[in-house]
């Protein structure tokens, strides 16, 4: 099969996050780890090419999923294959929507990233197999890789088997003993030092590596962020009031303060009057432009970045999130400033 | 970074606008000192409370 391969700025060795904004380019043949893929998979199956784009442009720019796709295409592409992207959320974003848009165009795709990559749920139907935390677990992960492209090259589904990864359906099954029996019996077993037995495993919790500290509030520029739903009033847009599936921005540009009866709140999961009555109450405009007018504050950003977090699935605020530091940092934007309700 | 209260984390109609407003700049004010903060573990950034003008 005639295989390209996409990959981020990263590991086509273009750079860093300096680099993280550069727009879509093909290179001929293998690039970074689509090297040790093409060791792999032997002489079966060629990586004719490697498209190469910087994360935030990929995972902040509308457009970039279809440009991609193109590229692609004229490639001469039978398989894209994307990653791995491990843990890295822009990179996961892109490999997901790239191969997610390439599967609904007939093109077969297949990415790999780590099962809490917030990409994951963005990858529609195109099947994405699991790589490690991080990039130490390239060969393993590429080993998955290889097996699973020359399986796809059968023309075969991939399953659980090869490291597919994905929300696994729930069946259901009689069991032999009732809930208040199967109990008592996992309270008596944990008790008796087996800690980790449950019905019910609940995913753990990530930890969040602090960014490193603006050096000075006085020359950065600073935005305003929130997740308390404050949109112009009569929400042209339509923000949910919950479960929200999108985020929304909006210019702030020569505003000095955020008006009652001009702006609102539609924010479901708590009573709005107070912030409705003086909505700088959520987001706090008029303070942060009174310290920017004094110079404390460098500059304000020119626009708010808004969705509603009553009742948001972790999965998507974590996306939302990615999105929007790939979003403040294109815009150059130090350090953001978020409210929550 | 604890804020007044769910319904107007940067706000509070309990106290008068003045008052109001100038709770609001310190919190603002802080965030800015939390940003220029090196952070390395868990760390709560009050509001520190001054007598409400």
């Amino acid at each position: 099969m005639r295989i390209v391969h996409y990959v981020n700025q990263f590991y086509a060795g273009l750079g860093g996050e300096e680099a993280a904004g550069s727009g879509p380019r093909v290179l001929d043949g293998t690039v970074g780890p689509g090297r040790l893929l093409a060791q792999l998979l032997g002489d079966a199956h060629q990586i004719v090419a490697t498209i190469v784009c910087g994360d935030d442009y990929a995972a902040s720019t509308d457009a970039a999923a279809a440009e991609l796709l193109e590229m692609t295409r004229d490639a001469g592409a039978e398989l894209l294959v994307a990653g791995p992207a491990f843990g890295s959320g822009r990179y996961g974003l892109a490999c997901a929507r790239l191969v997610a848009a390439a599967q609904a165009a007939g093109l077969p795709a297949l990415a790999a990233m780590h099962p809490d990559n917030p990409g994951l749920t963005e990858a529609g139907a195109a099947p994405v197999v699991a790589a490690g935390a991080t990039s130490r677990q390239m060969r393993p992960t590429l080993q998955t890789v290889a097996a699973a492209i020359e399986k796809l090259a059968t023309g075969a589904t991939l399953t659980v088997a090869d490291g597919r990864v994905a929300r696994a359906a729930r069946t259901g099954r009689l069991v032999e003993q009732r809930a208040a029996a199967r109990a008592v019996e996992l309270v008596l077993r944990r008790l008796a030092g087996e800690r980790d037995l449950t019905e019910v495993p609940i995913g753990g919790f990530d930890v969040v590596a602090p960014s490193a500290p603006v050096e000075a509030a006085a020359s950065a520029t600073i935005a305003l962020v929130t997740e308390g739903a404050v949109v112009p009033a009569g929400n042209p847009d339509r923000l949910e009031s919950a479960r929200a599936t999108r985020w929304l921005r909006y210019p702030i540009e020569g505003i000095d303060s955020l008006a009652s009866g001009e702006w609102e709140s539609v924010d479901g999961g708590f009573a709005t009057t107070a912030a409705n009555a003086d909505p700088n109450r959520v987001l706090p405009l008029d303070a942060a432009r009174t310290l920017e007018r004094e110079g404390t504050i460098g500059r304000l950003h020119n626009e708010f970045l808004v969705t509603v977090g009553n009742g948001t699935p972790v999965a998507t605020a974590r996306r939302f999130g990615v999105e929007w530091a790939a979003e403040l940092r294109k815009a150059g934007v130090q350090a953001a400033i978020l409210t929550a309700t | 970074m604890p804020g007044r209260g769910i319904p107007y984390p940067a706000g509070d109609p309990d106290l008068p606008p003045p008052a109001e407003q100038a709770w609001r700049r310190r919190l603002v004010q802080r965030a800015l000192e939390a940003v220029t903060t090196a952070i390395e573990r868990p760390t709560i950034f009050d509001v520190r409370e001054e007598a409400h003008a």
